[in-house]
């Protein structure tokens, strides 16, 4: 089997501590070029990870690779991804694959122009326990979905950057809610498996941000079943991602991906023995996510996130900005 | 009223009528799984299971003796430090029969429905302790109901721990000084034994010795022992691994708080 050539688009810390290492591990890809803005820091990383290749200029990448991950930015996302959708080459995109409804829809429609894959990069929907949540809300375990309940958050300053790109809206696109919150937006649409309506927004900028740095949202998600997601650029939250259902309950750790705990009423374990914690095989989600990106490419596999999910996340979000005037 | 029915001349199906009339076979529109326990398999143990499953199937959909298990879960142990991998069956809402035969166990002195419950533990995770296979197994998926029997006899009842006390009787064996009894009181209370409803044969032909268990016993502690080592020193060399990651991920915040000051 040919190896797919990969090229990097930014340089940042989740492509250093998590994609890079992730591309590395993969025996499906070849990692032939990263570029950044910052040529230096680019030849810096290259070196590091044992890419041949290193670029100032993503445009560089055209004509050398197959598939790229596209790591920049928020707000540059799309036009990065849309050049190179258009010259035939797959790409991975990180999350929030763009910041309004508009590009997204460009960057799908480059996708069909080019005869390209677009895959929105939300990796968490990759981690083994929120997989397995899903799947536990899918064949019906909890029964019908009522409430979903999310939060995604710790001290910015704590955390691994190497830009200040969060803060600044030019870049970032938005605070909080579009760089964390989007994880569990995405995960309340893909569990509950309906379009949200935004019922309730509150944001709050910290000294220091252009954006927001703390958000709380409430959506209704179909007929019955409501959302309560918060998201945190200032203090540690729970990181956990609720779904109560009819018939029981399931909560899954953003953070310890082998850990899913749940009370399903039908299920005879449960029924026995309260509770359960399943335990679940420690996969990394940047692999599993990169190994889904490649199906895709290479044997037509449909993306785990749908172009209708990407849009109704995008869609709550900027209601959400709408709502705040921002 | 017992919780155990037993016979040594009538047939099953009397018992099943006995049962039936107490609400023990109430399966409540769950589909019936028979698991028939492998060791002690005899041919009464066999023809038992196939009544039982004919029996059953005219008040469940669905009667699936000793279905394969396809898929597994791994739920967190009480017993078993590194989880539980169980049947996925287990999280279906089933009507879980065990049927078994009755003998010598190295382990636990007696074979019987405890022994019986753990075989589908022990069969998905070979490193797996006999006591704690019996515990986990109890505690996770007793059965709805458990029937052992032997040539000419049959006893049933809904709870594995009272018919395990009443073989042990039959087997002229102090039920708390049986090992799989010990394993379970190390987690929870356990009652003791009404009289039985009817008639077990004499057991005592089936009891283990005490010395192999004992012995048996020490060989589990050993290799608990040595499977914690292995553990904790597979836990170690893991950390050791994550601490270059955990550096990366936290200097540039030490980097930008030492500039900031």
């Amino acid at each position: 089997m040919t190896r797919l050539r990969f090229g990097v688009v930014g340089c940042g810390a989740i492509v250093t501590l998590h994609q890079l290492p992730a591309l590395r591990r993969s025996a499906e890809v070849e990692v032939v070029a990263v570029s950044d803005r910052d040529g230096a820091w680019a030849a810096r990383v290259a070196r590091r990870f044992g890419v041949p290749a290193s670029f100032a200029d993503h445009h560089a990448l055209l004509g050398r690779v197959d598939a790229a991950l596209v790591a920049t930015p928020n707000t540059t996302h799309a036009d990065i991804a849309c050049e190179l959708l258009e010259r035939g080459v797959h790409v991975l995109c990180e999350k929030p694959l763009a910041t309004m409804r508009a590009d997204v829809e460009r960057m799908y429609a480059a996708a069909e122009r080019g005869g390209a894959r677009l895959v929105a990069g939300h990796c968490l929907r990759f981690s083994p326990n929120l997989a397995m949540l899903a799947r536990v809300v899918a064949d019906g375990w909890l029964g019908d979905v009522e409430r979903v309940s999310a939060a995604i958050g710790a001290p910015y300053d704590a955390g691994a950057q190497r830009t200040d790109f969060r803060r600044k809206r030019g870049l970032a696109g938005g605070g909080v809610l579009i760089d964390l919150g989007v994880h569990v937006i995405d995960l309340a649409v893909w569990c509950a498996g309906a379009a949200p309506e935004v019922t309730g927004f509150a944001a709050h900028a910290a000294p220091g941000w252009e954006v927001e740095s703390d958000a709380e949202v409430t959506l209704a998600l179909g007929a019955r079943a409501r959302a309560e997601l918060a998201a945190s650029f200032t203090q540690t939250l729970a990181n956990a991602f609720t779904v109560r259902g009819r018939e029981g309950w399931a909560t899954a750790s953003l953070y310890v991906p082998t850990q899913l705990t749940l009370f399903a009423e039908r299920a005879r374990v449960c029924g026995r023995a309260g509770m359960q914690e399943l335990i679940l095989p420690d996969v990394s989600m940047y692999d599993a996510q990169l190994a889904h990106f490649c199906r895709v490419v290479r044997d037509g596999e449909e993306p785990l996130v749908a172009r209708r999910e990407v849009l109704a996340t995008i869609d709550t979000i900027e209601r959400c900005y709408a709502r705040a005037g921002a | 009223m017992s919780a155990v029915l037993a016979t040594t001349r009538g047939t099953l199906a009397e018992l099943l009528q006995e049962a039936d009339r107490r609400g023990w076979l109430r399966t409540e529109g769950r589909a019936a799984v028979i698991q028939v326990a492998r060791r002690h398999r005899t041919a009464a143990v066999i023809e038992t299971a196939r009544a039982l499953a004919g029996f059953l199937a005219e008040r469940s959909p669905g009667c699936r003796i000793d279905p394969p298990a396809e898929r597994t879960l791994r739920v967190a142990g009480v017993a078993m430090s590194r989880g539980v991998a169980v049947p996925a069956l287990w999280f279906e809402p089933i009507f879980l029969v065990t049927v078994c035969g009755v003998g010598a166990d190295g382990f636990g002195r007696l074979a019987g429905p405890l022994a019986a419950q753990a075989e589908a533990l022990a069969a998905l995770d070979g490193r797996a302790g006999a006591a704690d296979c019996v515990y986990e197994a109890h505690r996770l998926a007793a059965s709805d109901l458990v029937v052992a029997c032997g040539e000419g006899w049959c006893a049933l009842s809904p709870s594995d721990v009272a018919l395990e006390q009443a073989l042990a009787a039959a087997a002229g064996l102090a039920w708390a000084r049986v090992p799989y009894f010990r394993a379970l009181v190390r987690h929870e209370l356990v009652a003791e034994p009404e009289p039985v409803g009817g008639e077990l044969p004499d057991l005592r032909a089936c009891v283990g010795s005490a010395w192999r268990a004992r012995l048996a016993a020490a060989a589990a502690a050993a290799r608990a022992t040595a499977r914690g080592v292995a553990d904790d020193a597979a836990a170690f060399r893991r950390n050791l691994r994550r601490i270059p990651h955990a550096v990366r991920r936290r200097l540039p915040a030490l980097s930008r708080r030492r500039s900031a000051a």
